[in-house]
């Protein structure tokens, strides 16, 4: 079981800054957004990175996806670094891993069918030939719970849920391993959200996916995540197992994330003395 | 959670009764809304709260008389502000009342804002536009304001323009912005949703100021009960264009009695697993289906179609709201739902 014990995804002491170009009479400020980085996502798990927006949660999953390449450090993906990845190596990558964004809406050409913009990389990529990947695109849309006439429509026609899984079964086209969602329920309601956490749980459990989930829904993260980091202006403070996090949380930027938490029964730390009590009692 | 004494025994500042809103589409009209009914006291927090589409934003944009006049096809009942009805005003009176009375907070501050203009002259201009303050005082006033809002330097937010600023910033120019003509009442459009978490937090703690400090009566909308249970003296629930139940917050979150306001509750992740010994074994509740598209005529209750509790007679009869045992009867406000099963009191 060597294969088990390799981490999936490694982030290897990654810094990414932005700016800091030198023009002929001055240098321009650098800003850094992510500071020395370093973890590593295992196998099958949900990976959960949290923090305030600046953080640089998005530039890691950026930087994972290869959109940016890093100012320094490296990610090493089943053991090799991505960096120097072959031409080849890189298009098998590029399948292997997929994001899904905050926005899908966004995400997708308003001028064409859906259907269409899903089959596109099996046609491109994969060399499917068009019935072969229309074929393909109905079986992803059924895995995501849309008919097979949705295939036709174009996005706006679509509601924010439903485009939400349209992205996610643009994601799943090239049989991926490796998810990076980012943000994907931020913008979505609170019932719609639940149907989409649902939906990549089993996923999850088909596929054994491995997700690095981008949130800041708090509680959905201590829903759904194995394992948490917290960011904090480009630099990771804690990373332990969602339950330890949330339930010792060490650095005071992870506490003051927990204290935003708004549940039903009042403040998470109302919660947890009450908890504790009852702990005490048994 | 702090609650202030509220007296109840005054006439009501916003009174919404027997609302319908109307719309016209190719195929004719549609009611968005439908027959609502609601009472603000003086002081209160009262929060809409419902999925998209279940019209909370169109109580709103009737209210504040927004929705485009190309777009309606008419209003029904009454929206009474301090006796004078709005419904039956004209635009004259209305402009007088928007910002001096009542004023909106909108969920995207960057749509309210004008990025060509520092956001101290924007909130300036308001003041002189609707009191008769010279142009110093108004700056003196927004800077004022703006210190309220717990800005640390105001005088550099002033001079700001809307893109220097970041998101809990500007939502704060908005509500400053919002207060600059003192009104009665804030109604406030999802005004945190695209926040993050700490932020939010910061941006309630503010509103929960404003109504304590200036006595400012807020009507919000939001789908998350995490921010009802955090800001609501009263919760109103819509689906489908009507309300489907109301009542206290803690009433109604401590003991819902409409299926919907259950499935909502539900979809809220239980936190007390980390807090135990076992492991995560509780499974999120999902609303199968979608909010039902309104054009269609439906018969029976609105929810009936996702609604885990529904049997037969209830695509059959349209449920009123009934008054049902409210668990605290401390104040005048009933508890009301619109399903067959509610138990009655």
């Amino acid at each position: 079981m060597t294969k088990a014990d390799v981490p999936l995804v490694k982030v290897d002491h990654l810094i990414k800054s932005f700016g800091g170009k030198r023009s002929l009479f001055s240098k321009s400020k650098s800003i850094h957004a992510v500071k020395d980085v370093s973890l590593s996502i295992n196998r099958g798990e949900t990976f959960g990175l949290i923090g305030e927006s600046g953080s640089g949660k998005t530039t890691i999953g950026r930087m994972i996806m290869k959109l940016m390449d890093p100012t320094d450090g490296q990610i090493l993906y089943d053991g090799k670094s991505i960096s120097h990845f072959s031409k080849k190596e890189m298009k098998d990558y590029r399948s292997k891993v997929q994001i899904i964004f905050q926005d899908s809406g966004s995400a997708f050409n308003p001028r064409r069918p859906i259907g269409k913009q899903i089959a596109y990389p099996l046609i491109k990529n994969k060399k499917y030939s068009q019935d072969a990947a229309m074929k393909e695109v109905y079986h992803c849309l059924e895995m995501v719970g849309l008919r097979k006439d949705f295939a036709n429509r174009y996005p706006h026609q679509l509601s924010g849920g439903q485009r939400q899984r349209a992205g996610i079964a643009r994601a799943l086209v090239l049989h991926p391993e490796f998810l990076v969602l980012d943000e994907p329920v931020s913008a979505l309601d609170v019932s719609v959200k639940a149907q989409i956490v649902s939906l990549l749980e089993n996923l999850q459990k088909e596929f054994n996916f491995t997700y690095l989930f981008i949130a800041h829904n708090l509680d959905l993260v201590a829903y759904f995540c194995d394992r948490v980091a917290v960011m904090y202006k480009g630099e990771i403070v804690e990373v332990n197992t969602a339950q330890q996090i949330f339930r010792h949380p060490q650095n005071k930027v992870t506490k003051k994330l927990l204290g935003s938490i708004l549940t039903l029964d009042g403040s998470l730390n109302e919660i947890k003395s009450e908890a504790y009590e009852i702990n005490s009692i048994n | 959670m702090n609650m202030i004494e509220k007296t109840d025994s005054q006439d009501p500042v916003l009174n919404i009764e027997h609302l319908t809103t109307k719309i016209k589409i190719s195929s004719g009209e549609v009611s968005v809304i439908e027959d609502i009914n609601l009472k603000l006291n003086k002081g209160e927090i009262m929060v809409v709260v419902g999925e998209s589409g279940s019209g909370k934003s169109m109580t709103i944009n009737s209210i504040m008389q927004l929705i485009p006049k190309k777009l309606l096809k008419g209003y029904e009942g009454s929206i009474k502000l301090d006796q004078s009805d709005l419904l039956t005003m004209n635009d004259r009176d209305k402009w007088k009342l928007r910002g001096n009375k009542i004023s909106l907070v909108t969920q995207n501050a960057m749509t309210s804002l004008d990025p060509s203009y520092r956001v101290g002259k924007q909130i300036v201009e308001i003041i002189l536009a609707s009191q008769h303050v010279s142009k110093a005082d108004a700056k003196g006033k927004t800077i004022d304001l703006l210190k309220k809002m717990g800005i640390e330097d105001p005088e550099r937010i002033y001079q700001s323009y809307p893109h220097q600023l970041s998101g809990g910033l500007r939502q704060r120019v908005i509500i400053a912005m919002a207060l600059s003509c003192n009104p009665e009442i804030i109604i406030a459009d999802e005004p945190t949703s695209a926040l993050d978490p700490t932020v939010q937090l910061q941006v309630l703690d503010l509103l929960k100021d404003v109504n304590r400090n200036f006595g400012t009566t807020i009507l919000m909308i939001t789908h998350d009960f995490g921010v009802v249970s955090y800001m609501a003296d009263k919760v109103v629930v819509m689906y489908a264009g009507q309300i489907v139940e109301t009542g206290l917050a803690k009433d109604v979150i401590n003991d819902p009695q409409h299926p919907y306001t259950k499935s909502l509750l539900k979809c809220i992740p239980d936190l007390k697993w980390i807090y135990s010994n076992s492991n995560n074994n509780t499974s999120l509740f999902n609303i199968p289906g979608e909010v039902p598209d309104l054009t269609k005529k439906i018969t029976g209750c609105r929810f009936a179609a996702r609604c885990f509790k529904a049997v037969a007679q209830c695509s059959q009869i349209q449920p009123e709201l009934k008054k049902v045992n409210a668990l605290s009867s401390e104040n005048n406000m009933e508890h009301l739902s619109r399903c067959i099963f509610a138990k009655e009191d």
